[in-house]
């Protein structure tokens, strides 16, 4: 295929030259979508924007751990609820993704992610579930294997898992490679613990751990296919020491090329360019609200009429889904809290 | 002493007893406005005035020998009972979620949640059924300081529930699993805080017509009255309703709570 034969959408200046970029042609999909298909969600915050925006149409939502019956959205929220299609709350990096599937598959439990703080036992992997942590150790096992349980039927009967990458820097222990979804000496109250490390993960580290994951999921579920986007949503602080704009866009770039490989290596992947859309569309040059980290909410709407169209058996059956949306949960703010 | 009771099916054994007391208590005059089902529709307020505002309401108030509108300035107390303010509420959570750390067994697998989470649930669903709105709508026009507004539970399912096939089945699993007495703790905990928070009195089942935890003892529920018709009884295998008998502790519960005993 030479110049002569792309089509408009592959030219700056065509592009430039219509009123909408002709985003519409700016996602092509790999994977069929029906209302039938059975759709798991998780990843960063910015992934519950789209899993909220899927549950107002006819998409089947796979919801393991539901919401108790006759509590609110909002106070949900508080346990974890409602966010994706399990509460194991935002998971930012393919690390947390690839531990996430083999505790599941191994009903394993990590010592050095249980600790004990003001009378209650925190879960480190999911330490913003409980709003006042669990009463005891026991009771604190016995949640996180049932939720592993859930998990693991998640990834072996579902048909779709769209997966938002947020963050390339992550903590973890030392001695066991543990990683924790947010620095624990950010919590409230702060676990603070030598044993745990900041790393930065490379390209290949980042392949490895999706690589990893996948092989590890399609064992039990081959047909499991995956939706890659990336958080559009900047770092809202980097432990690396140098500037948190560059950060971010060494994070995202690192990311972004990750999922390109993996699209390469395992068929049944597909991306979404999401962040695209939302970073560096030249007609959306303030995607963000007032904070600079938080996508408007037309902008979200955008880019689900686009993944929609490109859908069509999904429809919208609520209107206003994104108005209605509750502000995302995400520990990643403590990291700012931890400093003011 | 002027009383009004606000209630639907749950009301008759309130009605039957009051009758059957044959003005033992004294001065104290009690009107009741009731409606079985629990269409919130049912009832109008405007201001202190409530009214019947449909003519089935109005003539089934007639049936009762009630009158279709009522001035909330003329009463001492106003009572709400029945109207989904019930122990279903939190069976219905627990047929989907297991308690962690209660001593069950979470024979199905189903969904775990701590009882911190339980309770907030529970507390949440008491926001919207008809007891709490009808009392949110009945606060504003009463005096605080000389009028009070009291809560009465719908009786839980009768232990005949466990003799053979019941609707209740949720309260059957958590009563042979013996975690009855907690869930009713959990429940009357819950139900008592809420209501507060609306500044309404919340008094709960009597202890002696509980059995197995979370049931109404066979003697409190066999007779029981058909709100649609006082001088029907409830057929043999309701589960649902109480007897005058226990009508009879529920008003000296509510006029000891009142300083009327």
């Amino acid at each position: 295929m030479s110049y002569d034969d792309v089509p408009a959408q592959c030219f700056w200046g065509k592009c430039q030259r219509d009123a909408d970029f002709l985003l519409d042609r700016l996602y092509a999909p790999q994977i069929a979508l029906t209302p039938q298909t059975r759709i798991a969600t998780a990843g960063s915050c910015f992934a519950q924007k789209i899993g909220g925006a899927l549950k107002a149409t006819n998409a089947t939502l796979l919801d393991l751990e539901p919401l108790p019956l006759g509590m609110r959205p909002a106070t949900g929220q508080r346990y974890g609820y409602g966010l994706y299609s399990a509460r194991y709350g935002n998971i930012y990096t393919s690390a947390q993704l690839l531990q996430l599937a083999e505790d599941a598959f191994a009903a394993r439990l990590r010592d050095e992610a249980i600790w004990q703080a003001d009378g209650a036992w925190i879960d480190g992997l999911r330490p913003r579930i409980e709003p006042l942590g669990f009463a005891s150790r026991a009771i604190l096992e016995e949640a996180r294997l049932s939720h592993l349980r859930k998990v693991r039927e998640i990834f072996c009967t579902a048909d779709l898992l769209i997966f938002t990458l947020g963050l390339t820097e992550r903590w973890q222990h030392r001695q066991t490679g543990t990683v924790f979804p947010i620095w624990p000496g950010a919590l409230s109250p702060p676990h603070r613990d030598p044993a745990h490390v900041f790393e930065n993960a490379r390209v290949m580290t980042v392949v490895d751990e999706l690589d990893r994951f996948l092989r590890l999921v399609r064992g039990p579920n081959p047909g499991l296919q995956v939706l890659f986007t990336v958080s559009p949503v900047p770092l809202i602080a980097t432990a690396t020491g140098g500037h948190v704009l560059a950060a971010t866009q060494r994070s995202k770039a690192v990311l972004r090329a990750a999922v390109d490989e993996i699209l390469h290596l395992h068929p049944g992947c597909d991306y979404f360019p999401s962040y695209e859309i939302v970073t560096a569309n030249p007609r959306a040059r303030s995607a963000f609200l007032g904070d600079e980290r938080e996508v408007r909410p037309e902008i979200v709407a955008r880019i689900m009429d686009l993944f929609l169209a490109a859908h069509p058996t999904l429809q919208r059956q609520t209107p206003d889904a994104a108005a209605e949306a509750l502000d995302p949960v995400c520990e990643e703010v403590l990291l700012q809290a931890a400093r003011t | 002493m002027r009383l009004l009771v606000i209630g639907n099916s749950h009301a008759a054994c309130l009605i039957e007893a009051w009758r059957g007391a044959d003005g033992a208590h004294g001065a104290t005059e009690v009107d009741f406005f009731a409606r079985a089902g629990t269409a919130l529709g049912e009832f109008a307020i405007e201001g202190r005035r409530l009214y019947a505002p449909t003519a089935e309401g109005r003539a089934f108030q007639a049936q009762l020998g009630q009158k279709a509108e009522f001035d909330l300035a003329g009463y001492d107390a106003i009572l709400v009972v029945g109207h989904e303010l019930s122990g279903f509420r939190l069976v219905r959570i627990l047929n989907r979620n297991h308690v962690l750390g209660w001593p069950y067994r979470n024979r199905l697998d189903i969904p775990v949640i701590t009882e911190p989470c339980l309770r907030d649930a529970l507390d949440d669903s008491l926001e919207d059924i008809t007891a709490t709105r009808l009392l949110r709508q009945i606060a504003p026009a009463l005096s605080a300081d000389r009028q009070r507004l009291i809560a009465l539970p719908q009786p839980y399912p009768s232990q005949i529930i466990l003799q053979g096939k019941a609707k209740s089945v949720g309260f059957v699993r958590l009563c042979r699993a013996q975690v009855g007495a907690q869930c009713r703790a959990l429940f009357e905990t819950v139900a008592q805080a809420h209501l507060a928070g609306i500044g309404a009195a919340f008094l709960p089942q009597p202890d002696e017509t509980v059995v197995e935890g979370l049931l109404t003892g066979q003697d409190y529920t066999l007779g029981a009255r058909r709100l649609s018709d006082l001088s029907q009884t409830q057929p043999p295998q309701d589960e649902l309703h109480a007897n005058a008998r226990y009508g009879a502790l529920i008003w000296a519960q509510v006029l000891a709570e009142l300083g009327a005993a």
